[in-house]
């Protein structure tokens, strides 16, 4: 496993990199904006302050969402795939699981050190406003990096899936993206009670629509990433592995 | 024993119909696999390497049924295509390390040796290789994990005569081991010429020739007259006839009974080449070049 979750990192080199440096951009700023709050300019502007007191959340997670996508399984896939190294695994006795085992589990790995990092920085970041370090804030770290990474495994499957273009699952696929679509109406429909109003803004209606459904964003997410794994792992290699007709 | 066994197989695609094929090629020999392209040569090696579904007929590798001794079949084996399947982005030294994973019997140290051999560089990116070093890497992976058989499809196609010489003296190295077998699929019928023991040609999905190289070459002659001359020799013993400025060329399969039967004509040695030429043509009969 050691070397294809080498090859893994090697092949998203430029990636990595180039999500660490916008990570680093981003905290430099937010850090900056929040000493700034404190004891800086910003601080003599109540009506600014106030406003980004009450968008604080932007600050302390946006930072993570750029280093969440700093690997993509998905990519490595493709390149696999474009290259010609899957059909030479084939060749081989290799097993297809383990080729996408070894991405779900550097995956695991990035997605960890993500978490960990993010949790150093909004610890920085509340000791830099005095805040504090908040046990609220790793929570919602941690049903980010679920819910991050279950979009990334997903991605996986789903380029699983599209290698075998004329399979039943790519129908399925298909049939999913279109009702996905067929949502956007009743999307609408219940915006609707917003429209012309502006003592509201985006944001709010975000936190006013979403926060019923808060309390299951954990079991939510657990239950996406695992799913993930699940599809990817053992639905996906299996489509991989698969005789073309 | 053979490496490989072919019985009766069959696949049929859209345009294209791989018609009740049989070949076999025996344990410690090299064997051609000729036929121009889209004659059936790769789908043959897919249906080989288990890539595609078979329609029906038989497939025995190292004398396991290639689907039923999957796995087992393939730790054995290596699997030579035309252009590298490595990422551009990975180097020799990182793809040792990969393929350490693959390989349960990965030989580091025969892997170097190959390096140093063929005076790849470890740390220079695949992507930034030439063909030739290309190649070469793709045959040191090959060669790096004790396979008892090599599947080459077009592995020399498109390398410049140096590097095809290079490649072709390390198949035979790798044939002093007689429990060593390769399968190598090309149009470059010279190669094989040079390196084979046995040749298959193969041609609109079914195969023409199969057995030994020499037994070939020796029964074909190409009989050199004067178009005059053409009536005087039956038609069921020319595969096909090639008119040019000067002369009139014709194949002939049975070179033993034809001597015999045209004792005033000059039988000439053939090649692969013409071989091809001339079978390939069968159904015009008289063709001009």
């Amino acid at each position: 496993m050691k070397g294809m979750i080498q090859k893994e990192i090697t092949l998203s080199k430029k990636q990595i990199l180039l999500t660490v440096s916008m990570f680093v951009i981003f905290t430099l700023l937010c850090i900056l904006v929040r000493l700034s709050m404190e004891c800086g300019n910003l601080a003599d502007n109540t009506e600014v302050r106030d406003h980004l007191m009450d968008n604080l959340w932007i600050l302390k997670y946006l930072p993570m969402v750029v280093l969440a996508f700093s690997y993509n399984p998905s990519g490595t896939m493709y390149s696999d795939i474009d290259s010609g190294f899957l059909r030479f695994c084939r060749t081989t006795s290799y097993n297809i699981k383990m080729l996408i085992g070894a991405k779900v589990i550097t995956l695991l790995i990035f997605e960890t050190g993500v978490f960990a990092v993010n949790l150093l920085y909004i610890t920085l970041l509340g000791a830099v406003g005095g805040d504090g370090f908040s046990g609220v804030s790793a929570a919602v770290l941690f049903k980010m990096i679920m819910f991050f990474g279950a979009v990334l495994l997903l991605m996986l499957f789903f380029s699983t899936v599209t290698k075998k273009k004329n399979t039943f699952e790519a129908v399925l696929m298909t049939a999913a993206s279109l009702a996905g679509m067929a949502l956007a109406p009743f999307l609408v429909k219940k915006m609707e009670k917003y429209t012309g109003r502006e003592d509201i803004d985006v944001l709010d209606i975000l936190r006013l629509e979403l926060a019923p459904l808060l309390k299951y964003t954990i079991p939510v997410c657990v239950l996406l990433f695992i799913s993930g794994v699940f599809l990817s792992i053992f639905v996906g290699s299996k489509l991989l592995e698969r005789r073309d007709g | 024993m053979n490496s490989i066994e072919i019985n009766n197989l069959t696949k049929t695609y859209d345009g294209f119909k791989l018609d009740n094929i049989s070949f076999n090629v025996q344990q410690g020999s090299i064997m051609g696999f000729i036929g121009q392209n889209g004659a059936g040569k790769t789908t043959t090696i897919k249906l080989l390497l288990g890539l595609i579904k078979r329609d029906s007929g038989v497939i025995k590798m190292l004398g396991l049924d290639n689907i039923e001794h999957e796995a087992e079949i393939k730790s054995q084996i290596a699997a030579v295509f035309d252009d590298i399947p490595f990422h551009d982005q990975l180097n020799a030294a990182q793809l040792s390390i990969v393929l350490s994973d693959v390989f349960s019997q990965w030989d580091k140290t025969v892997y170097s040796e190959y390096l140093d051999r063929f005076n790849l560089p470890r740390r220079k990116k695949i992507g930034q290789l030439s063909k030739g070093m290309r190649m070469k890497l793709q045959i040191a992976a090959a060669l790096s994990h004790h396979a008892k058989l090599l599947i080459m499809d077009e592995a020399t196609t498109g390398l410049d005569p140096v590097v095809r010489n290079e490649i072709l003296d390390i198949f035979l190295e790798y044939l002093q081991d007689d429990q060593n077998s390769i399968l190598l699929s090309s149009h470059i019928t010279s190669d094989l010429e040079k390196t084979a023991d046995s040749v298959t040609f193969i041609d609109k999905g079914k195969i023409l020739l199969t057995g030994v190289k020499d037994d070939i070459l020796d029964s074909h002659a190409v009989i050199k007259c004067k178009k005059s001359d053409l009536k005087d020799i039956d038609k069921n013993d020319i595969i096909s006839t090639r008119t040019t400025d000067f002369c009139t060329e014709i194949l002939i399969s049975d070179k033993k009974l034809c001597e015999k039967k045209y004792s005033g004509l000059t039988f000439d040695r053939t090649t692969f080449e013409e071989i091809m030429l001339f079978y390939v043509r069968r159904d015009k009969g008289e063709w001009t070049s």
